[in-house]
């Protein structure tokens, strides 16, 4: 019987390399355990004919037989099994570099993204954000700010009249003076929004744009806080190496009047032709608040200084995007938002 | 303003190179735009700001050159040679509106010889862009350009009993100008007039008969000063510009008139020859003395934040011409001159001490404050609505606020805002729509092939309200062609109009403002009476457009553009706009969130299938059933929809599930079944539908 058992062994382990699928090993399993036929068991019913002293010593070897065999069958199955898996997942691949099922993005207007930006910035300086009406009066949108009938500034900023005692504003200034007139000193404000010119429309003139104007008014306000605020900002918004410079300039609404210019960052101050070969892009107007249009208000100009500058976002998006044509922005070519 | 640098040079050493002044010129507030070599010469091009005509001739540029490398200015010369004979023989001056002309000077030189001018003249006035006539014309150019005062040559002889007489213009006075065209004037112009008539418009431009020409012998110079407002006012309103208008309606010197008749008088002995006659007829009532104004030393601190060394302060201002009275702990007594109209107030002066300090040399601060920033709510929430539009695919344009008045009539019934001067007739009025903008960018992109776009703008629009201006702001959007693009992974279909209602949906429930209470209505929907549910609007395609409400408010209009507004526009595919007030969206309060618990008892969904007439909305299928009043209804909504040949034609198919649940319990599937057949009935009582399916669960 150890012979039997013996041969049976090694027969199983032929057999059993030959089995390359579950259903095959099935078969295998039922030629040697199956209830009636199979090998071992039929060697087990045998074991009852066997003379007692033998018994223990076969019955064990049996029982050794019948555990290995098991457990090589076990151990194949899982390692069948695995393989099967394997296989359906291989031939479930899919190509991964096919595009992503997704809907487009739509994109934000450059002028919109550049606003935000600015006023982002400002903002968290502690400035409140204003708007106000875009059809004017002659009042706010000039006598308040210091520009009188038949002042020759009223020439520079052709206006679009639509009756005699209104107007298209030509700067979002007048929801400074709007504001001053409803609100006491400390006040820090920026008033974003789309202003007008009577401008026929070229690759440097929009008759429609938009600007970010910010006055801040209080005790103490001086020309170094005008300085160090813009400097700020100006950092903020296009690198910390930006250099600024004030140079002096003329707006009635302010005084003294500063023109702001940064490096240009394109040759660092060398000299390109994005700067004109001058190294500076001059990039907004400023200056101390005059003290005339305090007047106006009717803050107390010798208690109170404050300063107030604009900042044109489409020069602004212009230069930060390096865009050499006004009329894009108003032009509605997706090829151009989509690139924002 | 073009300035000549060898010129210049006649009245101030400089040491540096041209394109060094430039800068530094630039860097105190005088922009010199350009520098061009000319042969042995450079030319700057200047940028002058509207404050400072006293930089628009070359001695005022020199001014600013002095006090710039801190270096005297040279004389200039006005030796001049007269006759015996006085001035007063041959030419009588009187002012009649003194209001306007505050100054009227003139000499008289006799016996000249009118000739083309020298070569180096013509070159200096060509250069700067000034045609040369003769050499007496040219000499007023050439003192103009190198003082800054306008003068004007008369032929002596044509004027008229050799009188001249300052006076406003008679009611439609005519006055031929040396352009030859005929002026025709009113009252208020100032005029220069003989006895008889007008012969110049003071200021501006003179009068063609008294010209100076070859056969002038006695010339008579005017050297004046006129009101800036009314030189203003006259060159406007006749649209004539000239160097002399542009100088006088900025303001020039009133002190500088004799200087500027002597320095011309020179010349023409000089290069004209004839006798100067002896002395000045001077016309000068009231002489203009201005008011020292004090400057504190405190105000220069208080403005620009740091304190600047007094003898600083004495330097600039010397060099700039103003002289100081007194010195006194607490500031300075300045002196104004008349050619700095410009500088009147105590500010004015510390904006000229800090520019000729420089800019740079100021500290760098930030100031402190006391309050925190404030933005209102609206900021946020188009903030919002932004962003979900750009999620949703949509692409931000901006256009022009104005725009062409018929297009405009296409999308309003408002009184549209017209501009007294457009640009042209297409931007002839203030939009009441965001349509036509929108529908022109659409159109731009779709002419050039791209045939699919999700499109919005959010701006203004502008109508009269009750005889007031009011501006509203709006969102408009536009989407038409593909649903996705053409892609592996799904079928292309076009995008309708559940498309666009779903993406407002969307935004409404991204501001917080509860879906389920706001009602599309039909453009078609007629009330229980019969009346029209909304006010429909023309540009839209009756059966598939809505008004969208919230309670009583409107918030807004979708649907399809209607074919005929494609066809004018020439797009052949169905468009699919939106246009909505955001006012009202930001009014509506966002519900309080407040948390319900989470059902734990398992919900049952059972379908219903039925047969209904065409004109009954789903909504009022909707509403029937929560007529039953049946609180284990969780939800209900619509999956099918079909009409056609199986079917009568006034009739559709539709199916809706329903999903009950309770709180508190697991329901039954008798009292579901008792619900449904209460639902079933109540449908088939009240809207007549017709149950195609007997109920069933569904899992
Ligand atoms: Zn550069």
């Amino acid at each position: 019987m150890l012979e039997k058992s013996k041969q049976i062994r090694n027969t199983f382990y032929e057999e059993a390399n030959k089995a390359n699928s579950i259903q095959e090993l099935a078969e295998l399993r039922d030629s040697y355990f199956g209830r009636k036929r199979g090998l071992l068991t039929l060697l087990m019913k045998q074991l009852r004919d066997v003379t007692p002293d033998n018994r223990a010593e076969i019955g064990k070897e049996l029982n050794e037989l019948k555990l290995e065999l098991e457990s090589a069958l076990e151990r194949m199955k899982g390692q069948l099994e695995v393989q099967v898996l394997n296989d359906r997942l291989a031939s479930e691949q899919v190509d991964v570099t096919l595009p992503g099922n997704r809907r487009l993005l739509g994109h934000a207007h450059p002028l919109s993204q550049v606003g935000n930006e600015i006023e982002d910035i400002f903002y968290s300086m502690g400035y409140s954000i204003e708007d106000g009406p875009e059809i004017e009066t002659p009042y706010y949108n000039f006598e308040a700010l210091n520009i009188p009938e038949h002042h020759p500034a009223r020439d520079a900023q052709d206006t679009f009249y639509v009756s005699d005692s209104l107007l298209l504003r030509t700067h979002t200034s007048p929801v400074q003076i709007r504001t001053m007139e409803t609100r006491r000193p400390p006040l820090r404000i920026i008033c974003p929004g789309r202003v007008f010119r009577h401008d026929n429309p070229d690759a440097t003139h929009s008759p429609v744009f938009h600007q970010v104007e910010g006055l801040a008014v209080d005790e103490g306000i001086t020309f170094a806080d005008l300085k160090g605020t813009l400097e700020y900002f100006l950092k903020a918004f296009f690198s910390e190496r930006t250099k600024v410079r004030f140079r002096p300039s003329y707006f009635a609404f302010t005084e003294p009047s500063a023109e702001v210019d940064i490096s240009c960052f394109v040759c660092s101050g060398k000299g390109c032709r994005i700067c004109k070969m001058s190294g500076w892009i001059e990039v907004l107007g400023a200056g101390m608040v005059n003290p005339a249009v305090f007047n106006y208000v009717h803050y107390d100009p010798e208690r109170y200084t404050g300063f107030a500058f604009g900042i044109g976002i489409e020069r602004f998006a212009m230069v930060k995007y390096s865009i050499s044509n006004i009329q894009h922005f108003y032009e509605s070519d997706l090829r151009f938002l989509e690139q924002f | 303003m073009k300035i000549s640098w060898q010129w210049l040079k006649e009245f101030v050493d400089i040491d540096v190179s041209p394109q060094q002044l430039a800068a530094d010129l630039t860097n105190v507030g005088v922009v010199v735009e350009t520098v061009e070599p000319l042969e042995a010469d450079f030319l700057f091009e200047l940028d002058l700001t509207t404050n400072r005509p006293d930089c628009l001739s070359h001695v005022g540029v020199a001014r600013e050159v002095s006090a710039l490398y801190r270096k005297p200015l040279k004389p200039i010369d006005v030796r001049l040679e007269q006759s015996p004979s006085p001035v007063n023989a041959h030419v009588t001056v009187e002012i009649e509106s003194r209001r306007l002309c505050t100054r009227y000077s003139a000499r008289v030189i006799c016996g000249v010889q009118v000739a083309p001018s020298p070569e180096w003249l013509v070159r200096r006035l060509e250069a700067l862009g000034l045609r040369s006539i003769n050499n007496i014309a040219d000499i007023t150019n050439y003192v103009l350009m190198e003082l800054g005062h306008p003068l004007h040559a008369f032929d002596l002889v044509r004027i008229e009993g050799r009188k001249i007489i300052v006076r406003e213009a008679r009611h439609e006075e005519r006055l031929v100008t040396i352009d030859g065209l005929e002026r025709k004037l009113e009252r208020g112009m100032l005029v220069i007039a003989d006895q008889v008539r007008p012969v110049a418009l003071a200021g501006i431009m003179g009068g063609l008969e008294s010209e100076i020409g070859f056969s002038t012998r006695e010339v008579l110079l005017e050297s004046a000063w006129f009101d800036p407002l009314s030189i203003r006012r006259t060159s406007k309103s006749l649209a004539v510009h000239t160097e002399a208008s542009h100088r006088f309606e900025r303001g020039a010197d009133v002190n500088a008139t004799v200087l500027a008749l002597d320095r011309a008088a020179s010349l023409i002995r000089r290069l004209a020859g004839g006798q100067v006659q002896q002395g000045v007829v001077d016309c000068y009532p009231q002489v203009v003395r201005r008011e020292p104004l004090f400057l504190r030393k405190s105000r220069i601190t208080q403005v620009m934040g740091s304190e600047i060394q007094p003898p600083v302060v004495g330097e600039i201002l010397n060099l700039l011409n103003f002289k100081i009275v007194e010195g006194l702990a607490e500031g300075w007594r300045v002196d104004l001159p008349t050619s700095r109209l410009d500088v009147e107030r105590e500010i004015d002066l510390i904006e000229e001490i800090a520019r000729h300090y420089g800019y740079d040399k100021f500290l760098s601060t930030l100031p402190t404050w006391k309050e925190g920033s404030r933005r209102r709510p609206e900021y946020s929430q188009q903030k919002i609505l932004k962003e979900g539009l750009m999620h949703l695919g949509y692409s931000e344009t901006l256009t022009y606020s104005f725009v062409d008045e018929l297009e405009n009539q296409g999308f309003t019934d408002q009184q549209p805002i017209r501009l007294l001067s457009p640009l042209s007739t297409e931007t002839g009025v203030m939009r009441s729509s965001l349509l036509p903008g929108l529908l022109r960018s659409f159109l731009r992109n779709y002419n050039r092939g791209m045939r699919s776009a999700r499109i919005y703008e959010m701006g203004k629009t502008y109508r009269k309200n009750a005889g007031q201006v009011q501006e509203d702001e709006y969102l408009g959007m536009i989407t038409s062609g593909n649903y996705q693009e053409k892609s592996v992974h799904s079928v292309t279909r076009a995008i309708n109009f559940f498309d666009l209602k779903g993406d407002i949906e969307i935004l409404l429930q991204l501001l917080g403002i509860p879906v389920k209470q706001v009602r599309f209505v039909g453009s078609m929907h007629r009330t229980e009476k019969g009346e029209p549910s909304c006010s429909p609007l023309r540009h839209y395609h009756p059966g598939v457009s809505a008004e969208i409400r919230w309670g009583g408010q409107k918030l807004g209009f979708l649907g399809q553009l209607h074919p005929k507004v494609c066809e004018q526009y020439k797009i052949k595919q169905p468009v699919l706009v939106a246009e909505i007030p955001l006012r009202p969206w930001y009014n509506v309060r966002a519900t309080e969130k407040a948390f319900h618990e989470i059902p734990r008892f398992p919900s049952i969904q059972r379908d219903l299938s039925m047969f209904v007439n065409k004109d009954i909305d789903y909504s009022t299928i909707e509403s029937t059933i929560q007529q039953a009043h049946i609180e284990e209804i969780q939800k209900i909504f619509p999956f099918d929809l079909y009409m056609g040949e199986r079917l009568p034609s006034d009739k559709k198919g539709i199916s809706i599930s329903i999903v009950y649940q309770a709180l508190d319990r697991t329901l039954t599937e008798e009292e579901v079944n008792r619900h449904h057949e209460k639902i079933e009935a109540l449908l088939t009582e009240t809207l007549g539908v017709e149950i195609r399916t007997p109920s069933k669960d569904v899992m």
